[in-house]
């Protein structure tokens, strides 16, 4: 697989295209993933992702191989992504307006698919309260098990600002979650059966 | 409790750092007393439960294609627009050159006679000089055959003859790359 990854990376660096929509097919999920948790909204991550990809398509031949190329390319989806969020937010309305997105769910049963929706829909306003580079952040960490060093590449920041902003970033989770629990009657209990206090 | 005095357990609750035996300790101790920092720290836990368990959402099928179609687009509209820059660009650089010719000849259009007699006068000019070096050059030929016998001539055409032949097989010998066996 790596091998072919980088077989691909280097005749699409040579100007193949064929060989760079092998890569689109290799990452397209993580990077519509991205362009998901950061837009909120199926229509908007697709347009994104897109152009993640035709952004990096045109700008292959700049790619330094030293660096890994996923970084490389959620960097592009990543600052994509802030700047459509940027330019939202100056042309509407607070993200808390928009509605939570369907999410495909496979568990069975359909009292448990509710609860699952219910948290993951929780889970995605959660993320939305957030600052868009915070969120970015969240989301390198917690989907793609990114290193400090390699979310601090992506986003060009020091390593010192990826820990406070990701420090913040959990502080304001826990405290839209508490909210959100607060309003909300059904939720004593956690999905996961736990009672409102942590295991200490 | 003041909130600054949540600050260290707040921090330990949220840095994802692997806390000494001594921070936990502390730590345990804190949140049977303390009521904010226990709930943080619940709901901490449901929502890192929450992100971990999270799935990554894929696109609807067939992403890759729609890529090719949206890059072939793109390149047509590139190309399209590089062809509206080209012709832009000449009608501008064409009309240009016309304003320029314009300028250059106007004073022309405005009075054409001094213009039609220097045209003339370099054209007598010419013609005079042309009629002058054929007859010089005339002179000059006449005066060499009388001067040269035939013989000379027969003489100088061989020479120059046996000249071009030579030159020719030597080009041939050069140009030719000798093979080795």
């Amino acid at each position: 697989m790596q091998e072919n990854e980088s077989d691909w990376l280097s005749r699409a660096q040579a100007g193949d295209p064929d060989a760079f929509t092998q890569v689109v097919e290799m990452y397209q999920t993580p990077v519509y993933n991205l362009c998901y948790r950061m837009l909120n909204n199926a229509g908007d991550a697709e347009d994104a992702a897109q152009e993640t990809f035709l952004r990096a398509f045109q700008s292959i031949r700049r790619y330094d191989r030293s660096r890994s190329f996923p970084t490389w390319l959620l960097s592009i989806a990543a600052h994509y992504c802030i700047d459509q969020i940027r330019k939202r937010r100056m042309a509407i309305v607070s993200m808390e307006d928009l509605p939570y997105p369907e999410l495909a769910d496979g568990s069975p049963g359909p009292e448990a698919t509710v609860s699952r929706k219910e948290e993951r829909k929780q889970i995605q306003g959660i993320l939305n309260s957030l600052q868009p580079v915070d969120r970015a952040a969240v989301v390198m960490y917690y989907w793609y098990e990114m290193s400090y060093e390699e979310i601090g590449q992506a986003l060009n920041l020091s390593l010192s600002a990826v820990k406070s902003r990701l420090h913040r970033a959990r502080r304001a989770m826990v405290e839209e979650w508490i909210t959100h629990e607060q309003n909300s009657p059904s939720s004593v209990r956690n999905s996961h059966g736990n009672l409102r206090s942590p295991a200490i | 409790m003041a909130i600054y005095d949540h600050q260290p357990y707040e921090n330990w609750l949220f840095s994802a750092e692997i806390l000494t035996d001594e921070q936990s300790k502390e730590l345990h101790e804190h949140l049977l007393t303390c009521e904010h920092c226990r709930c943080l720290a619940a709901g901490w836990q449901d929502v890192e439960l929450e992100l971990k368990a999270a799935p990554a959402v894929a696109p609807a099928p067939g992403f890759a294609s729609r890529w090719q179609v949206r890059l072939n687009a793109g390149r047509a509209r590139r190309a399209q627009r590089q062809a509206v820059y080209f012709l832009v660009f000449s009608i501008g650089g064409a009309v240009l050159l016309l304003v320029a010719l314009g300028i250059l000849v106007w004073p022309v259009f405005q009075s054409p006679y001094p213009f039609l007699l220097a045209v003339a006068s370099r054209i007598t000019f010419a013609y005079t000089v042309s009629n002058t070096i054929t007859s010089v050059l005339e002179t000059l030929s006449k005066a060499t055959l009388e001067v040269i016998p035939p013989m000379l001539w027969l003489a100088l055409i061989v020479v120059l003859g046996s000249l071009s032949v030579v030159w020719v097989f030597a080009l041939r010998k050069l140009a030719y790359v000798r093979r080795i066996l």
